[in-house]
């Protein structure tokens, strides 16, 4: 098991974000993704930091990163590689998988979560057709949960997305639509060990404008509505907050954050553990901090 | 349990060390633009300062917003006229000149300057072409009179609206140029 220092954090931390790490598809927003694809024979590279911490009890912070080479197959068509990888610092924190129940699992340390392809296909434009519409396609494959940093075995998720953008006041105001479903397959070990399957069905909401030249300021929604054995409601969640995005020639960077406003079950569950004031803090986090940054070819 | 392997330092290392790249260009001064478009023409600079009526006109004829006022222009000895303008783009704004001949028709569409990321086709000759001899009467619509240009949509559509407004501009204004 890691070690970990503030020191250390703080080192890891700031070099990631020094380095400008490299992520792609210019994303305005934290989670929502808008229907533009990369044009055809161009590639982008892109690197995303994010944050997410607070839980119902003990100390949980834990750092995704997600780097991602996109390529436009076609103007219409990108597809794209992901290499996910994530450092969790939990002392005594609640979870799903919390071998210890009540008094929270403890976990520190860096892993590979996972690899996944992205393939964006738009069918309509939100500038040359009255709105713009993609559908998204994402297969995961998982070696570690980002949840509790545990490994996972022969783990697969694959995510749909229904994208929809419509642009107001002359392209300058955007509003982004994104019906989610993802459904896992995951284990927390080998040979007998039966496989768990669970649905999240996501709905994620955006609304930027243009305020000046190479800027935009937003809101970002995100409901998250889980599902245990793909029908059982496990929880909902809702998360609000602002998110800025610069953008010039050869660079881009979004800044956003979540902040969990609403979640349900919330209080205490039927064990008597807590899981937060009006919000459900037993296996998500209150807070979310996402940069992301690109570099277009 | 969790296995701390230090596989960040690689990662980090890749990514640092690709390179940023600018894209940003100047393709043409103003005078060069006024000769490319009227070689040997001489020009005297004005700026027109339009009134809210003419701009509500303008507006509603092109269906696209004024941002700049005074509009600045270009008048040549043979009653050619140059206006300069800007167009929205994806990131910056692109800055483009119009070149209008003496019988209110376009002569010629140049890019001064374009610093977006995509969309460098718009500088095509064959696609600027298709603006030539339009008038402030006729339709100017992306997709119908002038092609989308797929991949830099955004650019050929502010283009496009920017160039039927300033033909409303110079046909609401002629006679303060």
């Amino acid at each position: 098991m890691m070690t970990s220092s503030p020191l250390k954090k703080a080192f890891f931390i700031t070099s990631f974000l020094i380095c400008l790490p490299l992520y792609a598809g210019e994303g305005l927003f934290s989670r929502a993704y808008t229907t533009e694809t990369v044009p055809a024979d161009h590639f982008e590279l892109e690197q995303m930091v994010r944050n997410r911490s607070g839980r119902a009890f003990g100390d949980y912070t834990a750092f995704d990163f997600a780097s991602e080479f996109e390529y436009g197959v076609t103007d219409n068509f990108q597809a794209a590689f992901y290499l996910n990888t994530g450092y969790i610092d939990a002392d005594h924190a609640p979870d799903d998988n919390d071998p210890n129940g009540e008094t929270g699992f403890t976990n520190h340390g860096f892993a590979l979560d996972s690899v996944a392809m992205e393939l964006i296909y738009r069918v309509l434009s939100p500038i040359a057709d009255p709105i713009g519409l993609a559908f998204y396609f994402e297969p995961e494959y998982n070696f570690h949960d980002i949840h509790n940093g545990d490994p996972e075995y022969d783990s697969l998720s694959n995510e749909f997305r229904v994208l929809i953008q419509k642009n107001f006041l002359g392209d300058q105001l955007i509003f982004v639509y994104n019906l989610v479903f993802e459904m896992e397959y995951f284990r927390y070990g080998y040979g007998e060990t039966p496989f768990i399957g669970e649905l999240d069905w996501n709905n994620e909401l955006g609304l930027t404008y243009r305020v000046m030249a190479n800027w935009y300021a937003g809101l970002e929604f995100r409901n998250h509505n889980e599902f245990g054995n793909f029908w059982s409601h496990d929880h909902s969640l809702f998360w609000a907050g602002p998110a800025i995005h610069y953008a010039s020639t050869g660079l881009w960077a979004t800044l956003g954050v979540l902040r969990e406003v609403y979640g349900d079950p919330n209080g205490t569950d039927s064990s008597g553990s807590f899981l937060g004031n009006g919000l459900f803090l037993h296996s998500h986090e209150e807070w979310e901090t996402t940069l992301k940054v690109g570099v277009p070819f | 349990m969790f296995s701390p392997k230090n596989q960040f330092p690689a990662a980090f290392l890749l990514t640092a060390a690709l390179p940023l790249v600018a894209y940003s260009q100047v393709y043409l001064t103003e005078d060069q633009a006024l000769q490319t478009m009227f070689p040997g023409e001489k020009f005297v600079r004005k700026t027109v300062t339009l009134t809210s009526e003419q701009i509500k006109t303008i507006e509603d004829r092109a269906d696209d917003k004024v941002r700049n006022n005074p509009v600045v222009a270009w008048v040549g000895d043979r009653h050619d006229v140059v206006l300069l303008d800007q167009a929205l783009g994806k990131h910056e704004f692109i800055t483009y000149a119009l070149g209008i001949d003496a019988q209110g028709a376009v002569k010629d569409v140049e890019i001064l300057e374009y610093r977006e990321t995509y969309g460098y086709q718009v500088r095509e000759v064959k696609w600027r072409a298709q603006f030539v001899g339009k008038k402030a009467a006729q339709p100017l619509r992306l997709g119908k009179e002038i092609v989308n240009i797929s991949g830099a949509t955004l650019s050929s559509s502010h283009l496009t609206a920017g160039v039927r407004r300033l033909l409303q501009t110079y046909d609401v204004a002629k006679a303060q140029l």
